[in-house]
């Protein structure tokens, strides 16, 4: 009985044609770019049929993906997917490979550029994402509050910490202070890492990564002084050793804070006051030479390999980053899109004219990295964190050591598993 | 020889709502831990047979030994002021006193509420710049107490919460234990000339012991099993002071997804929990009285 | 005055309208064993918990040996006893029940051991002193609660029903054991007891009590024979006195019982009722033991019988010693106890007497009428 009514759903869907499904990102302007995006293709494709969930809830999209793929009620295609994390599930072969598909060079040529996607390359020589978007991450400042102490934007640690000393008061006499320099995490969650350590090093490094085949690639000067660089905000009480997670900076009560442009909008909302901020590059070390790099906290679409309809789910990606979605995508989340000379596109001109605090992001976007890609980056960083909350905001180990540590662990992590 | 078919057929029919559980959510769960326990597995790709590799490593990882530190840590506090506060509020609700009945409803209310629920509550009391511990200390002129940040303060602020929230069930425990005693027991010692502490010390105590046995053992069985607090309250910091063999073992598990060593990381924990248990039963272990 | 004196106690318990015990006054002698009775819910417990001190004395004064002990704690009356479920310590072992009091005072560990080893030989404790109560039988456990009052060697002795979780058997080894044990300590002892029977036969003296007041005292035999009201009448005793509901008549100048068709005649017990029956409404109540019946003929010279009355046999119980015969007839149900020899059957109609010197005759009330 059961078997005959599958049997006819299942000739009734191939009547109908291809159904899909497509997971967003959970933030309610990804929510809406997509829905407004489906809805489209589902107009103009009535051969594959896309069915859009926000991503299920969970502790993280990784855990809620991997539990997917595990029970075999994953997606088709997944549009959240963080580089660093890509090879996990290229080792378990769970990712179509793209590059076989038609036109993949055409569309990258047109899109993309083979210097930007060569960084998105699987260890095995292919590609198993198509990049999406950017959100590079770098350091906004209260640019009133700064004319008014009359603080120079930091470049260099130097710059910083002057700026640093003047932001920290306390400004209503009480005693205590209640105005600080910058906010970073105190917490060991592993990717809060990618928000202070990463960009910093990166900064440091002129876009270095952390692994090298299988190696730490960290323990190095650039990396402790980065360490060192928060071990002293911390102690110096530049940064606030709170537990709070309330947003500090929207509050005014820090002077700068680390994000990514889609935090732009939020902070806008979140004023209890207004006023004018500006973006710039991650502060790198003195005498520090070429551009500051930063963390790229790149996304990248995927399809998986148990999909029914490869080719129908490719076009649908290349839908999902044509010339005209990308707009709808720097417009409506403020995040910038994976495609080369956006900023002189003059088809995107309108969103920068009307939105120019994205500028210094997308002009950012050259200078990014997406990051580590191996299977262990999260407990890679997981133990940084651990490292990092040792010695930057308790202080209880030398920078030093810490890295070394954290480096003596990539070891131990790569001979162990 | 029809009925008796029919009998052992209606016997499985209504045994199996439980054998079904125990099969689904106990048996094969174990057996499949224990299969891990020899094999790695990130979830995606198939096991592979690892021998006692996941054992050897465990012997050496520091992180673990520092969790199970916490933990044993944790109970080490947890437990007597369990029954401390227990024994003492179920002294007091034993009493004739107005509106008990009230008080020990209240007093249990706790453990009903949902351990998530209650962790955030907590978070919000112990946040050290607007928590109302810290508000409260404040009016006596006590400086602000980092209660979730200090990595000497985290342990103990979470083993006093854990303490609150089952609080409750130990006191009906011991109210239970308390309200058995006989009253003409206390009559009779109170004829011999005891006074209120000769009857605590040499009656109740004593005739207490299999209910403080079983508080023990269960409080240590929920103390190893220490999760949902650092988890939700602190993830396990400052500095790895509240990182439990449980939230380790999660870890391991979810965020790095190595299946087998959490496997092997539970199957210690059981082992371990074990021998707790066989050394509170040989030393508090009594025959019961009533 | 050496002894223990009663005046007038009272207890009130908030929330109740009548008192537990009311004005009860009772004078004890030392060496006397005295006996408190009463049905379940008399007051008997309350009233022996006041005297230990364990519950608070509303009005009147505990004496004890002239001084008043009234307001003294529990443990400095000198007093011990002896509860019904024993109260032993159950953790500890005989020993240390019969020494848990003088440790809690503190008293020499030499004093200790000689006290426990006497009393120990007095109750043939000897081979259980490390045994906890939870090895031993009832008996062994009813004689370590001896103990521990014992080695108080106090001057009076409380006994609550301290009998009633023993079976039938043991119970009556047990009557004997404590009787001993009395004479042995050579204190005032006061038992309380539901069991009339276990009062009769132990008792010196007895108190018997119903809802908080003492109705009578006196030996088992005053208060068996001269049972001062209908409750205490019928109380005591193993089988009920039975109660015939009538009424008083003088014919020529004599007192007479009517029921139905029999008038029994009232003047052999006491002086003769010279009473104008006619100025109250004449009911009256007749008492007679269910020994006091006879068949008819079958009674001896010193019987003075009534007129001839028929009843039907309902019931018969062999009790071996003696027959218990459930009787109907025209005065109505009725118990007789027969010579164990006397065969009747069930359904058997049958003449008896009653024994005109063993009638006992109350009003309406209960109360008894003056004889």
């Amino acid at each position: 009985m059961w078997i005959i009514l599958l049997a006819i759903l299942l000739y009734a869907e191939i009547c109908v044609g291809a159904t899909l499904v497509y997971w967003c990102a959970t933030n309610p302007d990804e929510i809406e770019l997509a829905k407004r995006l489906v809805k489209e293709w589902n107009h103009s494709h009535s051969e594959t049929t896309i069915k859009l969930q926000p991503v299920p809830a969970g502790a993280s999209s990784e855990e809620v993906l991997l539990a997917a793929i595990v029970a075999k009620t994953n997606p088709d295609i997944y549009s959240n997917m963080l580089p660093a994390m890509l090879n996990k599930f290229v080792k378990a072969d769970t990712l179509l490979r793209l590059d076989g598909l038609k036109n993949f060079a055409k569309e990258t040529e047109a899109r993309i550029g083979a210097t930007i996607l060569k960084d998105y390359r699987s260890p095995d020589g292919h590609y198993h994402q198509w990049p999406w978007k950017l959100n590079p991450v770098m350091l906004v400042y209260n640019i009133d509050l700064f004319q008014k102490l009359n603080i120079k934007p930091p470049r260099t640690y130097d710059e910083f910490w002057t700026a640093a000393k003047k932001l920290t008061a306390d400004t209503d006499g009480d005693g205590r202070v209640d105005r600080w320099a910058m906010s970073p995490s105190m917490t060991v969650m592993w990717w809060q890492r990618l928000y202070d350590f990463l960009p910093f090093y990166m900064a440091a490094t002129n876009g270095r990564s952390l692994l090298n085949q299988g190696r730490a690639d960290f323990n190095n000067v650039s990396a402790i002084a980065v360490m060192d660089f928060f071990q002293r905000g911390f102690a110096r009480g530049y940064f606030p050793k709170s537990g709070t997670v309330s947003n500090l900076f929207a509050q005014q009560k820090v002077g700068m804070t680390i994000v990514g442009p889609w935090a732009l909008k939020m902070f806008e909302r979140s004023m209890a006051q207004k006023f004018n901020f500006k973006t710039i590059p991650i502060p790198v070390p003195d005498g520090h030479h070429g551009p500051a790099y930063t963390f790229g906290d790149p996304k990248s679409f995927v399809v998986f390999k148990n999909t029914q309809h490869p080719e129908a789910a490719w076009e649908f990606v290349k839908f999902m980053t044509s010339k005209k979605a990308d707009k709808l995508l720097l417009d409506i989340t403020g995040q910038i899109p994976v495609r080369k000379g956006l900023i002189n596109d003059s088809y995107y001109k309108e969103v920068f004219v009307r939105r120019k605090n994205l500028i210094p992001f997308a002009s950012q976007v050259p200078f990014t990295k997406p990051g580590d890609n191996s299977e262990h980056i999260v407990e890679i960083l997981d133990f940084l964190g651990q490292q990092y909350e040792a010695s930057a905001v308790y202080g209880t180990i030398p920078a030093n050591k810490a890295i070394e540590n954290a480096a003596n662990h990539v070891e131990h992590i790569y001979k162990n598993w | 020889m029809q009925s008796e078919q029919s009998h052992s057929k209606a016997g499985i029919l209504f045994t199996s709502p439980y054998l079904i559980h125990l099969v689904v959510f106990f048996l094969y769960p174990v057996g499949f831990s224990l299969y891990l326990v020899f094999h790695r597995w990130d979830l995606m790709t198939d096991p592979e047979y690892v021998g006692l590799r996941n054992f050897t490593y465990l012997m050496s990882d520091h992180l673990f030994w520092q969790a199970l530190t916490n933990t044993l840590y944790f109970l080490v506090i947890h437990i007597p002021l369990q029954i401390i506060v227990a024994l003492a509020l179920a002294i007091v609700l034993a009493k004739p006193l107005k509106g008990r009945v009230f008080f020990r409803a209240t007093f249990f209310l706790p453990v009903v509420i949902s351990g998530a629920a209650v962790t955030i509550l907590w978070q919000r009391l112990y946040s050290t710049e607007v928590g109302l511990i810290n508000y409260v200390l404040s009016l006596v002129g006590i400086d602000a107490v980092p209660w979730l940040t200090d990595p000497g303060i985290a342990m103990p602020a979470i083993a006093i919460m854990a303490t609150w929230k089952n609080l409750g069930l130990y006191v009906v425990f011991f109210l239970a234990g308390i309200l058995a005693i006989p009253q003409t027991v206390y009559e009779a010692a109170k004829m011999e000339g005891a006074s209120s502490w000769h009857e605590f010390r040499y009656i109740t105590l004593p005739l207490l012991k299999p209910t403080m046995f079983l508080v023990v053992v269960m409080s240590t069985l929920g103390g190893f099993n220490l999760f949902i607090e650092p988890y939700v309250m602190t993830g396990g910091g400052p500095l790895g002071s509240t990182m439990s063999v449980v939230l380790y073992m999660y870890k391991q598990a979810f965020s790095f997804q190595h299946m087998g060593y959490a496997a092997t990381l539970g199957f210690a924990l059981a082992l371990i929990i074990m021998v707790c248990v066989f050394i509170q039963k040989k030393y508090l272990d009594s025959e019961r009285y009533y | 005055m050496q002894g223990l004196e009663l005046k007038n106690l009272e207890k009130h318990y908030s929330g109740n309208d009548q008192p537990t015990i009311r004005r009860f006054s009772a004078k004890f002698e030392p060496g006397e064993f005295v006996v408190l009775v009463g049905p379940s819910g008399c007051g008997k417990s309350t009233l022996l918990r006041m005297i230990a001190g364990l519950v608070p004395v509303s009005n009147g004064a505990i004496n004890l040996d002239g001084k008043d002990i009234t307001n003294v704690e529990s443990n400095l009356r000198n007093i011990s006893m002896v509860f019904q479920n024993y109260a032993l310590f159950p953790h500890m072992n005989v020993y240390e029940n019969l020494a848990f009091g003088m440790r809690i005072r503190k008293e020499a560990t030499q004093t200790i051991e000689k006290t426990v080893t006497e009393a120990a030989k007095i109750l043939h404790l000897q081979d259980l002193l490390d045994k906890k109560p939870g090895a031993l039988s009832g008996g062994q456990r009813q004689r370590v609660a001896l103990g521990r009052a014992f080695v108080r060697k106090p001057k009076v002795i409380l006994f609550d029903e301290p009998l009633s979780n023993l079976d039938a058997r043991l119970r009556i080894e047990m009557r004997q054991e404590i009787l001993k044990f009395h004479e042995q300590c050579g204190a005032i002892s006061i038992y309380v007891t539901h069991d009339q029977h276990e009062a009769m036969t132990m008792a010196d003296r007895m108190i018997i009590l119903n809802q908080g007041v003492a109705c009578q005292t006196g030996t088992p035999e005053e208060v068996y024979n001269n049972p001062v009201d209908q409750f205490v009448a019928g109380f005591v005793g193993s089988i009920p006195m039975n109660f015939i509901h009538g009424r008083g008549i003088l014919n020529e100048g004599r007192s007479f019982f009517q029921v139905g068709s029999y008038k029994i005649d009232l003047s052999h017990i006491g002086k003769d009722y010279q009473l104008d029956w006619s100025k109250n409404s004449g009911g009256l109540t007749l008492g007679v033991r269910p020994e006091d019946i006879y068949l008819d003929e079958h009674y001896s010279h010193a019987v003075a019988p009534s007129p001839k009355m028929a009843a039907q046999v309902k019931m018969v119980e062999y009790l071996g010693d003696s027959t218990i015969v459930h009787l109907e007839g025209d005065i109505g149900s009725f118990k007789s106890r027969f010579n164990k020899d006397l065969r009747v059957r069930k359904s058997q109609k049958l003449d008896f007497v009653f024994d005109l010197k063993k009638l006992h005759l109350f009003t309406e009330e209960g109360n008894k009428l003056p004889c």
